[in-house]
């Protein structure tokens, strides 16, 4: 027989589960676990195969082509190691323009990384970071 | 004749006063032996009456003065330790306290960083930093949920410790004032007052 002190006890313990039970809601129209008519932007890969002195290359491994992307950021840092904050020096527009120019941008170090973006509803979700280049 | 006649019935109702006196009141012999009190002569059975006597005084004093188990919960519900504190037990009520200080306030601290990291989850745009984000302001809310719990937890144990709380502290009064009664010669009570050798 259960006495009536570990019955109060037992039910406290109860709702004490249910509270840790609970978790914030994804409702950033942006996230594709949230929303499913969202989708994430293609990942870029620089091109390292081809590089240029003023010029960067990347390109997008897709599979489908609902996932091309809508346009890419580039983004760069001005200091002597590739840490720090990155600024955006760049927006292309159309998914098959890949390449950006050095010479856009004039500083003794810098380093570039790019990202993808695809437009939903005139809001932007932008893709992952590709891999930091100089 | 009257007066024979009044004599010899005055002479038949004094019979009586020379018959033989019986002997002491044999009180014994209409105890019956009780096997539950264990009064098997009368002096125990008078014992036991005045030990009644006096416990049914200091019951009368200890229903004065006893704590309500349903008030002293009702405080530990609207402020923590507050019904021990009434029992006396101030370290138990001061250690609750705090505890409960310290989990509500460590819930509260969470709670509003899980609200920081769930704005700038809202209005992020890239996904890493939608992901990155959201796992943070999950892991903020989680464990402001488990110290939630934990504080209900404790909450609890605080209200039901103030049953045992006040079951000691009425134990303990009990026996305060027994000994008080018994150490006391003189004994003021309404039946009048009462001098103990």
């Amino acid at each position: 027989m259960i006495k009536k002190h570990s019955l109060y006890f037992i039910l406290i313990a109860i709702s004490a589960i249910l509270i840790l039970s609970c978790s914030l809601s994804r409702n950033n129209p942006l996230d594709p676990l949230g929303n499913p008519d969202v989708f994430a932007p293609p990942i870029v890969q620089i091109d390292t195969l081809n590089i240029s002195t003023d010029l960067i290359k990347w390109y997008v491994a897709i599979t489908e082509e609902d996932s091309l992307a809508d346009g890419y950021y580039i983004y760069a840092a001005f200091q002597d190691n590739y840490f720090g904050t990155y600024d955006r020096v760049g927006r292309n527009i159309s998914a098959y323009d890949t390449t950006f120019s050095k010479d856009n941008v004039s500083h003794e170090y810098v380093w570039f990384k790019i990202t993808s973006y695809n437009i939903f509803e005139s809001d932007t979700l932008e893709g992952k970071f590709s891999q930091i280049t100089q | 004749m009257k007066k024979i006649f009044l004599t010899i019935i005055l002479c038949i109702l004094s019979f009586p006063l020379w018959g033989n006196e019986p002997l002491d009141f044999d009180k014994d012999s209409i105890l019956q032996v009780n096997i539950k009190y264990g009064w098997d002569d009368a002096t125990s059975w008078q014992n036991s009456r005045k030990d009644l006597q006096e416990n049914m005084i200091v019951f009368g004093q200890w229903e004065n003065k006893k704590q309500s188990h349903f008030t002293n919960c009702l405080k530990s519900m609207i402020a923590p330790g507050w019904g021990h504190f009434s029992t006396n037990n101030y370290l138990k009520g001061e250690i609750l306290l705090g505890l409960q200080v310290l989990l509500a306030g460590s819930a509260y601290y969470f709670y509003d960083q899980s609200q920081d990291y769930y704005d700038k989850y809202k209005n992020a745009h890239q996904i890493d930093e939608i992901n990155q984000y959201y796992i943070d302001a999950n892991s903020s809310y989680r464990t402001s949920g488990i110290l939630v719990g934990l504080w209900i937890i404790a909450w609890g144990y605080t209200v039901l410790d103030t049953i045992q709380a006040t079951e000691n502290y009425n134990r303990d009064l009990w026996y305060t004032l027994y000994n008080e009664y018994m150490k006391s010669k003189v004994t003021v009570t309404a039946q009048g007052i009462q001098i103990r050798f």
